[in-house]
């Protein structure tokens, strides 16, 4: 049973890594655009060390966690939405499902592939951003293990959510290029957006971004809500997608 | 909709009213098919017939509005997993993943598979030649390796029964005949296969059974001897043609007698007298009628005049 099971994630996981455009540029886009980032600043701060600050050091960490949490956002619309609409896009769903295997085992196995492959890429840019931060921290503070836990966790939990959710959306599309721009859309700018609207008051804590950021230890105007909420935010939001898209792959015709 | 999973355990197939709709569009209109075991059965019709979506209802890729169908004498889609386990099947054309290489592609069926899958890659890329390409990337391969790997991506389940939709599509004449060697070395190994095509000639080389489809119903069904025996027709050569024609055209077990080159072509009715007794009474007759004969001698049928002469039949009375 769990052999059969982890032969699925793994056929799952074989899919998504062969791709290999696609886990090329999300390669670029989670380790790549962090490690210039820091290369910059450090060529920066040697070549002005009284004005620019060390590329590393614990302001800088939180600014580059902060930024992988947007870089989460758009690896788990390239990913998610990939491992749920890709057989489909193909149209290899109709062989797969022709097995007789249950459509509930190939809809969770996407899931958890996505999942890995997404967790894979942000603990390779976690890393890089870790090292760095503490490597190039100069005269900075460098951030403290607490700082690395909350953060780091609070990025790889926002990518496993993110997955999740566009695993769940992406049952519903056969192309994948519209969801992932909608996703990437509404992760990166409007939900920055919305943050800003105060008069939404506690409705803002519904967002997803606003539980990466309440996860993190960042501050929210106007937003005092307790972790166990935001926590219980990205859950929900995990679950109604899949559910939604496990109640579509059971009941589609393909 | 009645599940019951003894009805049809002799029966590769068997369906009982099958009936499905899409929107007010009736694709399928209580369908009636029986497939026995063991045999290259022919699925024919043409375009729009309905043939791919009863493949569909069978493989529980799709629900039926009402009736029931069986396969490997298990209900589907009610014991859907036990009685696809046993069947392969492409559906429409033979579908990859191109960035994966033609073992990946086994390899990822094998997976949703449990049991031997994965074990019977190597032996079933062998069986339909493409071992040697076997590490290249599919969207490489051509229509005709596609066809030939979708074949060995239903020999993953060491199956029972095959469908496969139109599996000569695209193919150039070798291609056929490799496809129909593969199909019916699958046949004589005891395993049936389920072939949907509007090539009639094809489904006469390849099957011993087969049923026509029309507008969502199936018109006929049977061996391949019994359909096209029941399109039994006689050349007389005459120096009168014409009254020939109309001597005949009344006896009882004729269908049908038409002035044809030069002479008459008598059609027998399917369910007539013994075709000896007939003939023997229409010679009788034309002679006593003082008309010459010069050639008596039965038109080879096929199944195409049948499928032609059922569809034509059905455009007529629509």
């Amino acid at each position: 049973m769990i052999s059969d099971a982890l032969a699925l994630i793994r056929s799952d996981l074989l899919k998504l890594r062969r791709r290999r455009g696609l886990m090329a540029m999300a390669t670029l886009i989670a380790v790549g655009s962090v490690a210039v980032v820091f290369i910059v600043t450090a060529a920066r701060h040697g070549a002005d060390p009284q004005h620019v600050r060390p590329a590393g050091g614990v302001k800088s960490f939180q600014d580059a966690t902060d930024f992988l949490g947007m870089i989460a956002v758009v690896l788990a619309a390239m990913i998610g939405v990939t491992a749920g609409a890709g057989d489909a896009e193909v149209g290899a769903l109709r062989d797969l499902l022709a097995t007789g295997r249950s459509r509930l085992a190939f809809y969770a196995s996407r899931a958890v592939a996505a999942v890995v492959t997404t967790t894979v890429l942000l603990v390779a840019a976690l890393v890089v951003v870790t090292v760095c931060s503490i490597a190039l921290a100069g005269s900075s503070p460098a951030p403290s293990l607490a700082d690395i836990a909350q953060r780091d966790g609070a990025v790889l939990a926002f990518g496993a959510v993110g997955a999740l959710v566009c695993t769940g959306i992406a049952t519903f599309v056969r192309s994948r290029g519209p969801l992932m721009a909608s996703v990437i859309a509404f992760g990166v700018v409007i939900s920055q957006l919305l943050l800003q609207l105060s008069f939404l008051g506690s409705l803002r804590e519904a967002l997803p971004l606003a539980t990466f950021q309440r996860m993190a230890g960042d501050t929210i105007s106007g937003l005092h809500f307790q972790l166990p909420v935001a926590i219980a935010v990205a859950v929900a939001w995990a679950l109604a997608a899949l559910v939604a898209g496990g109640w579509w792959a059971r009941r589609v015709e393909v | 909709m009645s599940t019951s999973s003894t009805d049809g355990a002799a029966l590769a197939v068997k369906t009982t009213g099958l009936t499905k709709r899409f929107g007010q569009r009736k694709a399928l209109d209580g369908v009636d098919l029986e497939v026995p075991r063991g045999v290259a059965f022919g699925f024919l019709g043409p375009n729009g017939a309905g043939k791919t979506t009863i493949i569909r209802l069978l493989l529980a890729l799709a629900w039926p509005t009402s009736g029931s169908m069986s396969v490997l004498g298990h209900a589907v889609p009610a014991q859907r997993a036990r009685a696809l386990s046993g069947v392969g099947a492409i559906v429409e054309e033979p579908t990859f993943y191109g960035f994966l290489s033609g073992r990946e592609n086994l390899e990822v069926n094998a997976a949703a598979r449990r049991g031997m899958a994965a074990q019977r890659i190597p032996a079933a890329l062998e069986r339909v030649g493409l071992s040697a390409r076997a590490g290249d990337r599919v969207s490489s391969y051509s229509l005709g390796m596609r066809q030939r790997l979708g074949i060995a991506r239903c020999l993953l389940a060491d199956p029972e029964l095959l469908f496969l939709d139109e599996p000569m599509n695209g193919l150039d004449p070798g291609g056929m005949l490799e496809v129909r060697g593969l199909i019916r070395g699958l046949v004589d190994e005891g395993r049936t296969v389920f072939l949907s095509s509007h090539l009639l000639d094809e489904v006469q080389r390849t099957c011993d059974f087969a049923a026509i489809v029309d507008r969502g119903r199936v018109v006929t069904q049977g061996s391949i001897d019994e359909l096209t025996a029941r399109n039994r027709r006689i050349s007389i050569g005459t120096d009168d043609p014409g009254r020939a024609a109309a001597l005949v055209a009344n006896l009882h077990g004729v269908d049908r007698a038409a002035v044809e080159s030069g002479g008459v072509v008598v059609s027998l009715a399917a369910n007539g007298t013994a075709d000896r007794e007939l003939v023997t009474e229409i010679v009788r007759r034309m002679l006593d009628a003082r008309l010459a004969i010069d050639r008596v001698a039965p038109i080879e049928s096929s199944l195409e005049e049948r499928f032609l002469n059922i569809t034509q039949r059905l455009e007529d009375e629509k």
